[in-house]
């Protein structure tokens, strides 16, 4: 394998920055909140006054959800453009909610939670065993003796079987200025994940405000496999189901959301 | 079957880039150890419940050995097994399902209705994926017919468990071992050499 620790954290370093905090619920407008709050909660069984830790929050979006159906909740995002905007979100909740600029691999909290979940398929961007694994055991470390850890994660059949990679590009004309953005997305076989690579400039007029580039590698997991590195972080696999709010294919959901228990 | 990853030249290849090697274990079923003989190399044959008295440069888990176990833990134990055979650093040679090809394009039948003779040898092969435990099964029936008359019926059938190879690296991984590389073999296997640690 050639995508080790080495080729894939500094790829990954500068990933979701002020421009791509900026535009990301437009990004991700298509996808069902609701849906997948709704089967987090009812996958975990959490009781309505529980705790809820989120690491990677994004913008806040499912612990917005949370938080209004009475969940405690805390997130964590490494993106301080991430986190600031997820804060702004929460600030509503008062004493309930509150998010933390920090990198999940290092930040502890000395209390447990009934729930810590993982989305946006963040796991698969640590790619390589060794890094998935210590993420997972971030998980572990926080959540109570009989709570659950909660992600979701690209699955292999359904990328593997996928009819043709989803590229593109457009202007998209609902955030605060239009945003040219595109992305190629392919699938690699040998390394084990999907590749992304995105272009966002940010347009006003006929002036060129900003630009980014990004490579997203993504790895995608099969079932067994989860179980083997759950195993190895001190959890045991629970389930292995289609993400209800998958809205980037409807027809043929490529994440599934996966749930595992302290062994 | 599907599933005939044996590839002797392939593995030839791999011994000799391997070094001197001059002891050869073949923890497998037995069926893919003669060529080496032919070529010139000595092979021991051991059983897996046998512990060699003494450790090899390179131990073989052909015939699809490692997918065929029923567990992690079964799978983990072949490797185990292994690994004790093995001289440090010496060389594991396997075969695999490839769990991307076989998620690809895994054929879901095969039918060969081969003429010997006036005897009609007919295949009738099945085979599906099992996804959620990783696995490929194959179902297999092959007939013998003359004009009149069936001359006898034989079946079998193989459950075989596939691996992508992030998967394939952390199992060995597990078992002592570092991938080294992985070469296709046959329509949906890999052949994989590996290195003790």
């Amino acid at each position: 394998m050639r995508y080790d620790t080495e080729v894939v954290e500094p790829l990954h370093a500068d990933l979701f920055g002020p421009l791509h905090a900026r535009y990301f619920d437009i990004f991700h407008r298509r996808k069902d909140y609701r849906a997948e709050v709704d089967q987090l909660t009812a996958t975990a069984g959490v009781r309505p006054a529980g705790s809820v830790l989120d690491l990677g929050c994004g913008t806040g979006r499912h612990l917005e959800l949370l938080a209004a159906a009475g969940y405690e909740v805390v997130g964590v995002d490494r993106s301080a453009a991430m986190a600031r905007r997820a804060g702004t979100r929460l600030a509503r909740f008062g004493q309930r909610a509150s998010v933390v600029e920090g990198d999940l691999f290092d930040v502890t909290f000395d209390r447990r939670f009934d729930l810590v979940i993982m989305m946006y398929s963040l796991l698969g961007y640590f790619v390589t065993s060794a890094r998935v694994i210590e993420a997972l055991a971030a998980m572990a470390r926080q959540v109570a003796p009989d709570g659950l850890v909660v992600f979701d994660v690209e699955d292999a059949a359904a990328v593997l079987r996928a009819p043709t990679p989803l590229s593109g590009g457009s202007l998209l004309r609902d955030g605060p200025l239009p945003l040219l953005f595109g992305h190629n997305t392919s699938v690699n076989e040998r390394e084990q994940v999907i590749e992304i690579v995105m272009h966002m400039w940010q347009i006003d007029g006929a002036r060129v405000l900003d630009h980014v580039e990004e490579t997203h590698l993504i790895r995608y997991f099969s079932r067994p496999e989860l179980r083997l590195l759950l195993e190895r972080a001190g959890l045991e696999l629970v389930g292995y189901e289609p993400l209800s709010g998958d809205a980037n294919n409807p027809s043929q959901p490529w994440l599934r959301l996966v749930s595992a228990r302290k062994r | 079957m599907f599933a005939d990853v044996s590839e002797v030249d392939e593995l030839v290849a791999i011994l000799a880039e391997a070094g001197p090697v001059s002891s050869v274990l073949d923890l497998g079923d037995g069926g893919h150890a003669q060529p080496l003989v032919a070529a010139g190399y000595e092979v021991v044959a051991a059983g897996p419940e046998e512990t060699p008295a003494r450790t090899f440069d390179v131990a073989l888990m052909l015939g699809l050995v490692v997918g065929r176990q029923r567990s992690d833990e079964a799978l983990r134990d072949r490797l185990r097994a292994a690994h004790r055979a093995l001289r440090p650093g010496g060389l594991l040679l396997f075969d695999i399902l490839d769990g991307s090809a076989v998620l690809r394009h895994a054929p879901s039948g095969q039918f060969t209705p081969d003429v010997d003779g006036n005897i009609r040898v007919v295949r009738c092969v099945r085979g599906t994926v099992d996804v959620d435990e990783g696995i490929y099964r194959v179902a297999a029936q092959v007939w013998r017919l003359d004009s009149a008359r069936v001359l006898d019926r034989v079946e079998e059938s193989h459950a075989i468990r596939f691996f992508l190879p992030r998967e394939l690296e952390l199992i060995l991984d597990t078992g002592g071992f570092r991938l080294l590389d992985t070469a296709p073999a046959g329509e949906l296997g890999r052949l994989g050499w590996a290195r003790r640690r």
